[in-house]
Order: C-alpha cells, then sequence, then structure tokens
C-alpha cells in the first residue's frame, strides 16, 4: 500500500489540495473504511488526504427550534454519547452505537459513513428520516444538497472530484417526534446490517393520529432509501395494529434486497417486515412518550 | 481442599505477564539482520492447469530479490501421512487458494506490489466441489495418482475416496429385527476455521555452512524439523527449530505451512525470509475443520432401549489429505456416543474435493458427530414422548461396559457428569419465558497418547530448570509441567523455571495435540522430578547419617528443604545436598512413551437459550458444562480449556461458516465469517468432576478437546425446546430458523410445562 500522504490543517487547506489532485486524493477521516479497503487492495489511492488536522469539522451544534449541525468528522462515538442528540434525535444515537464495536465507532465518522455510500451505512437511515441537508465544500464554494439526492449507488454520491462532505443539518420538526433504528445482525456487535430499519413517528395534538410516519431502510436496495409508500399509509391516521403491519408489509414490498453471503433476498424481505413493524411500535411509544414498549 | 504443595491450586500461567503485556515473541515478531518479507501468489481457479508461470516483472521490480515457482523446489508430496500436497502447485491446481509461486522482497508493499507481477497462465478445468458428486462413480478425480501416493491406508486406485473406515460390534441387521421401532435422519455440519488470533508464520535463515534454522509458529517444531530435513535432504542435525510462542492453535499448526519456501526464497535471495500467513489467507488456504454429512438410524424398543445402530459419515476433505496425521479423523468412531448399544455398525468416507484442504480443528471428527448423535437422541426421545434427559440415562453406558464400537474404556462416569450438570443447570425448573429452551448433550473424548521427554535439573543454588520439547499452543502446559514438578520436589513455582527451547537444546517431544501434553510431557516431566528427588535423598542421607537402603522412605522434602521424618530439625537445603556429591547440578531425564490407552474422558453438557422467533435469533445464554477430569492440576486452567471450547462450540453451533460458491471460500473476512465476540460469549458454569483416575500425574485426564464437542447438539436441542423446530443442518442461523418456523406454519404452542427429571 503507497500512497502520497496529504496533511491539510485547514478546511481550505483541504480544499485547495482537492481542487488540486481531484479523484487522485481519496479523503481519509476515520478510516474506518478506506484504510481497509485499500489494503485488501480492493481500492488504490495516489494520494490520500487525512483530515486529521482539520479539527473544526468535529463537533456536534444544536439550536432550539432549528435543529442540529454535525460536522462531517464528528465521531460515531461522540453522536451516540451526546446527550443532545439521544434526547433529540435517538434514532441517530442508536444507529451510531451500533456501528462496529467501540474502537470503530471511536474513530469512524458520521460523515465518513455517509461519503462510504455503502447501502448497509448506519447513520444513513436516521438522516433519511430527518430530511438532513448535507454541505458540500470546494474551493469554489458551497452547497446544499437533501440526503435524498447524495447517494447515486453502491459507493457512488454525487460529490464532485474536489468536494468535501463539510456538515450535517438536520431540522428539527413541529410536534411531537419519536425515533428508532433497529439494526439486525448475526451478532449483537461488528456487523454490517443485514437489514438496518428507521422509522420516526410525528404527532401533532391527538397520541391517537399519525400526523407523519417516516421509514428508512438500509441493506435492502443499491442505496439506503425511505418507504414512502408504507409511509403514507399511516399519514394523518389513527394507529391501529393492522395498520403497523400493514406499513411494514409494504415497506417491503418497497425493497429491492439481493442475496449475499450475509443473508439471503427472502430473509432480508421477512426482516424488513419484522423490524419494521417493532420500530414503528418503538417510534410511537417515543413520539407518546411512553416508556418503550416490548419489542 | 487437597493436601498438595503445587498441584491442584490454580497458580497463575507462568507466561501470563508477558502476554498481557505484549513482552511475548512469536514468529511474526522474529527479525534477522537483512530478513526479506515473502508472500504467496495463490490460483484463483478450484481447477486448473498451469500452461506458463511468467515471473520476469515481478523479478525486474526493484526490491524483489527472489522469485520462486515449483521448478525451484523438490518435486516431492508432502503429508503428515497421506503424503498428497506439492510445495507449490506443479502444472495443476486443486482449489482456490493453492500456491503457484512465492516471492522474497525488501519489504512487504513490494512483495505484494511484485504478487501482482507475476503472470500465471491456466487452463481452467471442471472441479468436482460437491463432495456426493465427488463419490459417484466416474466422478472426475482430484488426483488420479492416489493409488501411487505414499501413506495411503488401503490400496485404492480411480477414487476420490481415499480412505474408508468401518467400526462395528454385533450384528446391525439382528439388532435392527428385534428393534420396535427404527429412526433415520440426516445432519450436515459445515467448515469452519480454527479461528487462532496469530496467522501461520514462518522464518527461515541459512547459516554458511548450508545449515538451517527455521523459527515456526507451528505447535510441533520436532515434525517441522523432520520434514524440512527431509525436504531440503540434509541430516536432522543440520536443522535447529527455534519455536516462538504460538498464538492459538486449536488442530490447526501442526503441519508445515510456508517454512519451506522461506527456505526455497532464503538459498535463492541469500538472506533470511519471513511469510506471515494473512487473516484472508488462512481462510482461503488453512486446514478447516471437515464439512460432513452423517446419516444415523436407530432400533429402540418401545420403553426406549437402543437396541440397534448405524453411523454413517462422510467428510469433505478438500483437495488434500496432507494434514491429517491419521488419514482420517477419530471422529468417525464417535457415530453411537456413549451408550449401550449391542448392535453397531459405523462407517465413514474421506473424501477429496476440488475445495480447500481440511486438517484438524480441535476434537478432530467429534463436533460433527456429536452434533449428529445428541441431536438424533433428542429426536428419538421426542418421538417416544421421552424426557430426553431419561432417554440418555436409561442407555448411558457404565462402568465395565464396552464403547458402542467395542472398544474396552476405563472408567466409565458419564452418568456422574449428567447428574452434576442437571443439578447445577435449570434442567428441570419452569420455563422463565415462552422462548427459552433448554437442552442436554452429553460427550466422551479420551486422552491422548505419545512420546515426551523431560529433563528435570537442581542447581546449585537449588532452583530447578525443565526443559521440555513439547510446546505450549497456549494451553498452559508448561505452567503445568512446573506445578507437577514443583509438586514432587516441593520447590516453589518461583524457583522452577521452564523456556521454550529449540530442536537442539531438547529431547525429542511429539508435540502438542490430541490432548496428550498433561499425561504424555506430565509423566515424563514427572518421573524425571521422582528420579532427581531420588539423588537428592541419597546425597541427603549421607549428611543426615540415615541409612541409606531406607532413606526415601525416612527422608521427606519440603520447600526445598530435605528432613527425615522423625525428626525436622534434622534437615539440609536441596543446594547441599547438591553439593554433597561434589557436583555442580542433579540432573534426571525421562522419556515416557504410550501408544494405546483405554482411558476416557466424559462431559455434559446443558444449554439454555432465548429464541427470537421473529428474527430467528439464537442467544445463548448460558452453558453448564461438567467434565469427568480426574484431578485438576490447574483449576482455573482447565476452566479456561473448557470455556475456551464453549465458545469456539458456540460459534460452530449459531455463527461460523466458511460459505462456498463455485468451490471458492466467499466470505474469507473476519467481517463476513462469524467468530463468536465477547458479547455471543454465554455465562459458563463449569463442574469440574474429579475422582475417576486419569493416566497423568496425580491421576489427571486431559481437558484440551472435548469441551468443544457437545456444544452444537445442546444448542440445537435448547432451540427445539425453545420453538418446537428442528434444524440439523450447522450452523443454526436465524434464516434457518425463520424458514423453519414458516415450514412447519407457525411456532409450536408453546407450554410452560415443568419438565420432569430423569
Amino acid at each position: 500500500m503507497k500512497f502520497e500522504l496529504l496533511q491539510p490543517r485547514s478546511l481550505q487547506e483541504a480544499l485547495e489540495m482537492k481542487k488540486n489532485y481531484g479523484d487522485k486524493a481519496r479523503v481519509l477521516a476515520g478510516g474506518t473504511d478506506l484504510l481497509v479497503l485499500l489494503k485488501d487492495q480492493k481500492l488504490t489511492a495516489e494520494a490520500v488526504m487525512s483530515l486529521a488536522g482539520v479539527r473544526d469539522l468535529n463537533f456536534i451544534r444544536y439550536e432550539d427550534g432549528r435543529g442540529a449541525t454535525l460536522g462531517a468528522l464528528a465521531t460515531h462515538g461522540g453522536v451516540a454519547a451526546s446527550p443532545i442528540i439521544q434526547q433529540k434525535f435517538p434514532d441517530l444515537a442508536e444507529a451510531c452505537s451500533q456501528v462496529g464495536a467501540v474502537q470503530i465507532q471511536n474513530l469512524g465518522t458520521v460523515g465518513g459513513n455517509l461519503c462510504n455510500a455503502s447501502p448497509a451505512a448506519d447513520v444513513a437511515p436516521p438522516f433519511l428520516l430527518m430530511d438532513a441537508v448535507l454541505i458540500l465544500a470546494s474551493a469554489r464554494g458551497e452547497r446544499r444538497v437533501s440526503i435524498h439526492d447524495f447517494f447515486q449507488g453502491p459507493r457512488r454520491t454525487v460529490l464532485q472530484a474536489d468536494e468535501i462532505l463539510k456538515e450535517i443539518f438536520v431540522p428539527e420538526v413541529p410536534g411531537r417526534r419519536g425515533a428508532t433504528y433497529l439494526k439486525l445482525g448475526r451478532r449483537k456487535a461488528m456487523e454490517i446490517a443485514i437489514v438496518g430499519i428507521g422509522v420516526a413517528i410525528h404527532l401533532n395534538g391527538s397520541d391517537q393520529v399519525v400526523s407523519e410516519c417516516r421509514i428508512a431502510m438500509g441493506s435492502v436496495a443499491p442505496t439506503p432509501m425511505r418507504a414512502r409508500r408504507g409511509e403514507e399509509i399511516l399519514r394523518n391516521q389513527e394507529v391501529r395494529d393492522g395498520l403497523i403491519e400493514e406499513v411494514a408489509v409494504v415497506a417491503a414490498e418497497e425493497a429491492s434486497p439481493i442475496s449475499d453471503v450475509r443473508a439471503s433476498r427472502e430473509y432480508r424481505l421477512d426482516m424488513i417486515r419484522v423490524l419494521c413493524r417493532r420500530a414503528a411500535r418503538v417510534a410511537l411509544a417515543r413520539a407518546r412518550g411512553n416508556k418503550e414498549e416490548g419489542l | 481442599m487437597s493436601d498438595y504443595y503445587a498441584v491442584g491450586k490454580s497458580v497463575p500461567r507462568v507466561d501470563a505477564v508477558d502476554k498481557v503485556t505484549g513482552e511475548s515473541v512469536y514468529t511474526a515478531d522474529v527479525n534477522l539482520p537483512g530478513i526479506l518479507y515473502a508472500m504467496a501468489k495463490r490460483s484463483p481457479h478450484p481447477h486448473a492447469r498451469i500452461l506458463r508461470i511468467d515471473t520476469r516483472r515481478a523479478e525486474a521490480l526493484p526490491g524483489v530479490k527472489a522469485v520462486i515457482t515449483a521448478k525451484d523446489v523438490p518435486d516431492i508430496l508432502l503429508g503428515l501421512k497421506l503424503r498428497d500436497a506439492p510445495i507449490l502447485a506443479r502444472d495443476r491446481v486443486r482449489f482456490a487458494g493453492e500456491k503457484v509461486a512465492a516471492v522474497a522482497a525488501v519489504d512487504e508493499d513490494t512483495a505484494l506490489e511484485a504478487l501482482g507481477l507475476i503472470d500465471v497462465e491456466y487452463e481452467e478445468l471442471p472441479a468436482v466441489t460437491d463432495v456426493k458428486e465427488a463419490m459417484k462413480k466416474g466422478s472426475l478425480l482430484v488426483h488420479e495418482n492416489l493409488h501411487t501416493y505414499a501413506g495411503l491406508p488401503a490400496p485404492v486406485k480411480n477414487t476420490n475416496t481415499f480412505l474408508h473406515e468401518t467400526f462395528s460390534k454385533g450384528d446391525t441387521a439382528l439388532g435392527f429385527a428385534q428393534a420396535e421401532l427404527v429412526f433415520e435422519h440426516n445432519f450436515t455440519t459445515q467448515a469452519v476455521h480454527q479461528g487462532y488470533l496469530e496467522p501461520h508464520a514462518a522464518v527461515a535463515d541459512i547459516g554458511p555452512d548450508g545449515s538451517v534454522t527455521v523459527w515456526s509458529s507451528d505447535k510441533v517444531p520436532f515434525r517441522v524439523r523432520s520434514l524440512m530435513a527431509e525436504i531440503i535432504g540434509l541430516p536432522i542435525t543440520r536443522v535447529r527449530v527455534i519455536p516462538s510462542l504460538v498464538g492459538g492453535d486449536f488442530g490447526g499448526k501442526g503441519m508445515i505451512f510456508d517454512e519451506p519456501l522461506c527456505y526455497y526464497l532464503a538459498r535463492k535471495s541469500g538472506r533470511p525470509v519471513k511469510m506471515v500467513m494473512s487473516r484472508q489467507e488462512e481462510f482461503l488456504a488453512g486446514s478447516p475443520r471437515h464439512p460432513s454429512i452423517i446419516r444415523l438410524k436407530a432400533g429402540v424398543t418401545k420403553s426406549g432401549e437402543l437396541v440397534a445402530w448405524e453411523g454413517n459419515a462422510i467428510f469433505d476433505s478438500g483437495a488434500y489429505a496432507a494434514y491429517k496425521p491419521q488419514v482420517g479423523l477419530g471422529g468417525t468412531k464417535k457415530l453411537a456416543g456413549t451408550y449401550r448399544i449391542p448392535h453397531v455398525r459405523i462407517d465413514g468416507s474421506y473424501v477429496y474435493t476440488h475445495t480447500v484442504p481440511c486438517g484438524h480443528c480441535r476434537a478432530p471428527g467429534d463436533p460433527q458427530a456429536s452434533f449428529a448423535v445428541e441431536s438424533f437422541m433428542d429426536m428419538i426421545a421426542s418421538n417416544l414422548q421421552m424426557d430426553p434427559f431419561r432417554f440418555r440415562w436409561i442407555n448411558a453406558l457404565e462402568d465395565g461396559d464396552l464403547s458402542p464400537v467395542g472398544e474396552p474404556w476405563k472408567g466409565i462416569n458419564i452418568k456422574e457428569t449428567m447428574t452434576a450438570a442437571v443439578k447445577s443447570s435449570g434442567w428441570g425448573k419452569p420455563k422463565p419465558n415462552p422462548h427459552y429452551g433448554i437442552g442436554i448433550a452429553c460427550a466422551e473424548r479420551p486422552t491422548g497418547t505419545g512420546e515426551s521427554s523431560a529433563v528435570v535439573i537442581v542447581n546449585g543454588d537449588g532452583s530447578v530448570n525443565i526443559i521440555s520439547g513439547s510446546s505450549d499452543p497456549g494451553t498452559g502446559a508448561r505452567t503445568i509441567l512446573c506445578q507437577i514438578v514443583a509438586e514432587v520436589l516441593k520447590v516453589p513455582m518461583e524457583r522452577i523455571s521452564i523456556n521454550l527451547v529449540d530442536t537442539d537444546s531438547a529431547p525429542y517431544d511429539q508435540g502438542a495435540g490430541g490432548g496428550r501434553t498433561t499425561f504424555v510431557a506430565g509423566q515424563s516431566a514427572y518421573r524425571a522430578a521422582l528420579e532427581v528427588k531420588k539423588e537428592l535423598v541419597a546425597s541427603a542421607a549421607k549428611l543426615l547419617k540415615c541409612p541409606g537402603e531406607q532413606a526415601q522412605d525416612l527422608i521427606e522434602v519440603s520447600d526445598g528443604l530435605l528432613f527425615m521424618k522423625s525428626d525436622p530439625d534434622k534437615k539440609i537445603s536441596y543446594s547441599q545436598a547438591v553439593k554433597a556429591v561434589g557436583k555442580s547440578q542433579l540432573m534426571a531425564e525421562e522419556t515416557f512413551s504410550c501408544n494405546q490407552l483405554d482411558d476416557t474422558c466424559f462431559a455434559t453438557h446443558i444449554a439454555e437459550v432465548q429464541v427470537d422467533p421473529e428474527r430467528g435469533y439464537v442467544e445463548v445464554k448460558r452453558i453448564t458444562a461438567a467434565h469427568d477430569i480426574g484431578f485438576a492440576i490447574n483449576p482455573a486452567a482447565a476452566e479456561g480449556q473448557i470455556e475456551g471450547g464453549i465458545v469456539q462450540g458456540v460459534g460452530f453451533a449459531i455463527l461460523e461458516e466458511m460459505q462456498r460458491a463455485e468451490g471458492k471460500v466467499a466470505n474469507p473476512t473476519l467481517s463476513d465469517y462469524k467468530l463468536c465476540t465477547s458479547l455471543e460469549a454465554p455465562e459458563i458454569v463449569t463442574l469440574l468432576i474429579e475422582g475417576a483416575p486419569g493416566p497423568g500425574p496425580f491421576q489427571a485426564k486431559s481437558i484440551g478437546e472435548l469441551p468443544t464437542c457437545p456444544i452444537a447438539p445442546a444448542v440445537a436441542n435448547a432451540v427445539f425446546d425453545a420453538i418446537g423446530v428442528r434444524i440439523t443442518d450447522l450452523p443454526i442461523t436465524g434464516e434457518k430458523i425463520v424458514k423453519a418456523l414458516k415450514e412447519s406454519g407457525a411456532a409450536r404452542p408453546v407450554s410452560a410445562a415443568v419438565r420432569k427429571e430423569g
């Protein structure tokens, strides 16, 4: 493994280097994906640009009523442990706490997890639930891209050759939000999701009527995705068990999972239904301010 | 608990501090001036003809010092018994991952780059990767010249089945005729890797006189020496093997891997060479546990007595049998379990396929057999509407019985382990919740035999050295040897030293394996210590004016002192005793060799699981493991062996599998190959059942391998108890459970019924 190591000391410097090197320089954040791929010769790089010196991208900021902004270099461990994220966005905290294991969480970053663009990326479903906005920076300036437009396929994003993911903004929604992320692996840790499901339930006024339901799914399609048809079933509806089951069934219909060494397509479809139903119940209970219902 | 001085106590391991502080030196840590790093080029095809290998581009790469192919190494076949494996593939590759060339360079990156510059032209050939296909008459042959191979146990020709073994007792035709009910089921088990922390590593250095020094992660240094001497064509005296600590073995480190390549690269480059396999290479070309297909048939009476039994196992051996010292696996003989059955017939077939060659993995063959037999016992019990404990109990062997295949077994105490396990577990208690399940399984495995020697030296200052060529691949063997000698000589552990010594400095030892070290190496150290003690006493007798002929009875030792039993104030130190004979040290050497033993060991495990039927997720909550151990020389070490075996067994039961696609390993990474993490490790209750005398010093039995055998069936039986589906194909994945539940309609209505104790 040989490459030129670029070590910018500031974001500005990093953007200048990215302008000059373009695709030739791969961006190193936590390194938990990139270095493994390089060592396994699944990727090659003429240059690797380490963001270790760009310290001001590791932050979590919250503005009451507006939402949270996460620096791209915020680590999974940092996000999972953040009291404000745990309180406002428990789905994101749960996703971060289920990435790999503690060592990986301490190095891996939310920005890296998104830019790596794995269909199984654990942080993608919560950000999809939140309609997150990604701030992409380049020497030319900044642009804002919806998370829904960011992924283009497995390991492909809309990032241009000179761009770096700088921040992720998650808007706060009006009313009461309950959300969770459930991940299925064969073990309790050190897993790449067989299926990862995030569900958010928004309540306005009545505890009985769901104003909005959002469902995000990982490892079930070429990119992490929302299950829009499933979501519609619960919108402005009074909650019944049968309805949640229906949501889960439709969400599975929207997925297009493959069979691979981790699981078959059939099992994934079954598990979407199971996890979706369970996640919806937890999200609903949380939105209502109840203690967790049994999974 | 006992009056013992040093044994029966959980003393810390002699190497513990070095290991946890990272001071221990493993083979990959060995560095020599000018050392080169080597890597192997491997076949991507399961079966192909090698048309041409062009190494010129690799050789031209700056930093590359040597490239070798089959033409640079002797045209011989290697094997621990059956000799069928070339050093580098010659003309033909027989599995995806087989080595075709190797390169040594100044650093690993250069070696890796050079691998990409070796051009190999293959003609891909059809491959037989399915074991049942490989057994068919007229199948494509993996080895056309099998009949010419050395070490073939019986002459066979034009077949992939290189070994077929049978064991029998009584007359099964008669037995089945007497049976009132006959059951028959099939079971399959998967290939699993040993999962040791340390991958295979080797270093070779050639001296100016052509003598060879080898560092190796192999657990049998003396076998490395003899194989290397044979390959190179040198007398054994010119090959010295320096053992390093072995970072886990579990059966996978008994055959040479890259040692010969290091040597030939060193010879070509004139520099020492090191090779360390990557984790991926371990999966592609290690020596995993054999996948198996097992059919069992049992005849029983309506009251539940076993009267006839047939077992048939097919072991997929992969492309080579070279990794097995006995060609077959001991597990075949275990296909009738630990039960009193008058009429038994067992047969096992070992078959070549174009897949990763299989080898030994902790109790070779036993976990496969145990899964089938102990699952089958529960299936029969369920059909008879009998409690699984009771069904086992009425059929279990008792002392004096012959083994199921007619062998004399000494000290059968399976029932003691059953009773102990049941008492300490949740057996017979109400289910705490509907999807909780409990399962039982029994197993047996003998104490291993072999040859060891030990030298015990009492130095002029009264301290003690042990010189032993036995290896300690993480089992704690060196600590055990120290405890044994400490007990005989009554010398504190900290006054005893045992070091890893090379093959020039230690007497021959067969090495760790088969559960032999505590017994065989232990006996050699025990006897040598007794001899030295005799000399000490004889010397003391003169100083203490004790009549020589009675000295051995009248003089006692304690804490490095010799004294008269009748008058403990009449005493001298070991140091004085040594000096009194005019020597600098007293020394004894003993060789212990045993090739046949009727002693065996028993165990009963009870697994308690929680199943999430919707996801199929199995959580092994608790394992209660009762082991017939004879005497635990170091109880903590024995418990450690049991715990390790159990965690490995849980992996075999529910997680681990070398998946295959078109004959290739499809998940050759620790990301996709699921070993247990600490979160999957269950609560473990270990019960050491002492008292049945074993063959080792202080009546110890072996403990290294048996603990992993009963886990998979205990878990499978517990899963059945929890949700009413029977998985007969390992591993028991969530996916299989969900599928089985779907096929069975729905989860069986689960009662909170209390199970009767047997």
